[in-house]
């Protein structure tokens, strides 16, 4: 009496010894039940074995993935991994080799290995059989070939014999950007069935464990560069206090023997030569504002931010009054409207206010004394985002140098019209720059200048800036 | 026997001789009477202070009653001579104004929380620094009380 399945397949055969000879239909029928009936139990052992397989898969599937992110080295991930499959499937040996430079399968020192107490010796064997040259070779010929899971089949005929008899084995290459990196490879002594369902699992974990090297390469890449842009910056502020120091040093003594010889000496001194040393003198001043210009502006660094909700009103509010003189001084009327808070480094945004607002007075147009209004608006996409406008009735900016002001020591005027480095807009300019925003000029020459800042609603994107 | 204001020495570390000579003149056109005494380094600032190295003669380097200190000096540094004179109990009264070049912002945190009574960059004009001659002599020998000190 055959066995068989819901979907017809064979399970077995019921032979049913009958001592009575007896044919009837009842006992046909009998025989028939009972057959289906151990067909039945047989069919749902089947399953839930099946099932018990599919959930250790699972959970195989879920340590690898977890294996793969959560490992802090590349070396640490393929470890968990081949621990992790060994212990699944309860296969003994795991190993890990890695496509070296020169395009070779090298075997690395990581080893899942039994527990066994002659470990020490089943290793010294292993290496020796997985480094064969036999087994590198097809093993190497093979990975290129399949780049998925496969079984290696006929090991027997390959390399010394072990401690362990190599019986079964199967090797999953790890892809990294459409490339073999590296293989693990897993070995039995007991002559295992190519196991399709574990392969084709194995062949996804791969992939994932491929895209976890990947972006773990990526991280670390990433940190050197950081790193490398840390110490150049570094090296940089480094350059700054040695030029701050040393170049205004010698540049300090000029101007005080200079100024010496102005007294001193003023009396014997024919009218040119008091003339050519005035001249010196001025020279000397004007490249120690700029040295101290420069110092400011390379004062103004990411790394020196501290952000935090700031009130604009109250801000600019103290920004005027330190710009009380020049306001007295040319007649100047500052309006601010309603302000809102913003997100920024106070001493910054102060720098860039004042300099904005210190320049609408400064540039005045000569018929008229300076009116400068700051007024502020959402950006009107709604990311929460805020523009800052400083508008000034002065002289103007050709449309032509609209780019140029903003660059260092930049200036449009001659010395004796409008004093200055030309470093206000380009330090206005980084420091925009540095809270994540933006910074523009609108003019029309001879009516006045709107300067516009934009700053970003969120402090993330202040961060991503910096 | 305590000793006024006016003779007590004013006691100046810098390494820059021109530094030297400008605060000599100075000091003489500010018309104050005080001597002012120099060493160039903070190694020999303290040596000075303790009687130690060259300074073994008390009679040498009377304790002076305003110590004049730049930042930036070879062998030992400002920052560090400063620290050392302010962890010392015989010496930590002695007011020390540093008169330096260093504009940077952490020089000058840095120096007040070390104990520093005052940060003054140096006067880029011989009459800036007469002025600052004159109203340091003003405000430490004149307007200020000094810790009295007996003078044996």
């Amino acid at each position: 009496m055959p066995i068989l399945s819901t979907s017809e397949q064979d399970l077995g055969s019921l032979v049913a010894l009958l001592p009575d000879g007896d044919r009837s239909a009842d006992r046909q029928e009998a025989i028939e039940l009972a057959a289906y009936l151990i067909s039945l139990a047989l069919e749902r052992q089947r399953l839930a074995d099946r099932l018990e397989r599919r959930h250790e898969l699972g959970r195989l599937a879920k340590d690898l993935a977890v294996a793969a992110n959560e490992a802090s080295t590349i070396e640490d991930a393929m470890l968990t991994a081949v621990d992790a499959v060994c212990s699944a499937i309860d296969w003994p040996v795991g190993h890990v080799s890695l496509f070296d430079a020169a395009g070779d399968l090298v075997p690395t020192s990581i080893w899942h290995l039994p527990d066994a107490g002659h470990s020490d010796r089943l290793r010294h064997e292993l290496i020796a059989y997985v480094s064969s040259p036999e087994l590198r070779t097809r093993l190497s010929e093979m990975v290129v070939q399949r780049r998925s899971a496969f079984w290696l089949e006929d090991l027997r005929a390959i390399g010394e014999p072990t401690a362990l008899d190599v019986s079964s084995a199967f090797a999953l290459p790890v892809m990294v950007s459409n490339q073999v990196a590296a293989v693990l490879e897993f070995y039995s002594d007991r002559d295992e069935a190519r196991d399709d369902e574990l392969l084709e699992l194995l062949t996804d974990a791969g992939a994932q464990l491929g895209m976890a090297i990947e972006r773990k390469r990526a991280q670390d890449e990433l940190q050197r560069l950081n790193e490398r842009l840390e110490a150049s910056n570094r090296e940089l502020e480094e350059f700054a206090a040695i030029a701050s120091h040393d170049l205004q040093e010698p540049l300090r003594k000029i101007l005080m023997f200079g100024d010496r010889l102005e007294h001193d000496a003023s009396g014997q001194l024919s009218e040119s030569a008091s003339l050519y040393l005035e001249r010196m003198l001025d020279a000397t001043r004007r490249m120690r504002r700029l040295i101290n210009d420069l110092l400011a502006f390379s004062r103004v660094r990411p790394s020196a931010l501290t952000i935090k909700r700031l009130d604009l009103s109250a801000l600019i509010g103290s920004v005027i009054e330190d710009l009380e003189p020049q306001i007295q001084n040319h007649g100047a009327d500052v309006i601010v409207e309603q302000l809102p808070e913003i997100l920024g480094d106070e001493l910054q945004i102060r720098t860039l206010f004042q300099n904005l607002i210190g320049n609408g007075i400064k540039f005045h147009h000569p018929e008229r004394p300076p009116i400068v209004t700051v007024c502020a608006d959402r950006h009107p996409n709604d990311d929460g985002g805020i523009s800052v406008h400083v508008s000034d009735n002065g002289i103007g900016i050709e449309p032509e140098y609209f780019e140029r002001i903003f660059s260092l020591f930049e200036r449009l005027h001659g010395r004796q019209e409008f004093e200055g480095t030309g470093i206000g807009l380009a330090i206005c300019q980084r420091i925009a720059e540095h809270h994540g925003g933006t910074i523009r000029v609108a003019s029309e020459p001879g009516c006045g200048s709107t300067f516009t800042v934009r700053l970003p609603a969120s402090p993330e994107d202040i961060g991503e800036a910096a | 026997m305590t000793s006024s204001p006016h003779e007590l020495d004013i006691l100046m570390a810098d390494d820059d001789e021109d530094d030297r000579q400008f605060a000599q003149q100075a000091l003489k056109e500010s018309r104050l009477s005080n001597r002012l005494v120099f060493v160039s380094d903070g190694r020999e600032l303290l040596d000075y202070l303790r009687h130690e190295g060259d300074y073994k003669d008390p009679d040498s380097a009377p304790r002076p009653g305003l110590i004049l200190l730049d930042l930036n000096m070879p062998r030992m540094d400002g920052r560090e001579a400063l620290e050392q004179i302010k962890a010392d109990p015989e010496l930590r009264r002695i007011p020390i104004v540093v008169l330096t070049t260093s504009r940077s912002e952490e020089d000058i945190y840095r120096s007040y929380d070390l104990g520093a009574s005052s940060f003054i960059m140096k006067p880029v004009t011989f009459d800036g620094l007469v002025t600052a001659m004159k109203e340091i002599g003003a405000y430490w020998f004149q307007l200020v009380a000094l810790p009295p000190r007996d003078f044996t």
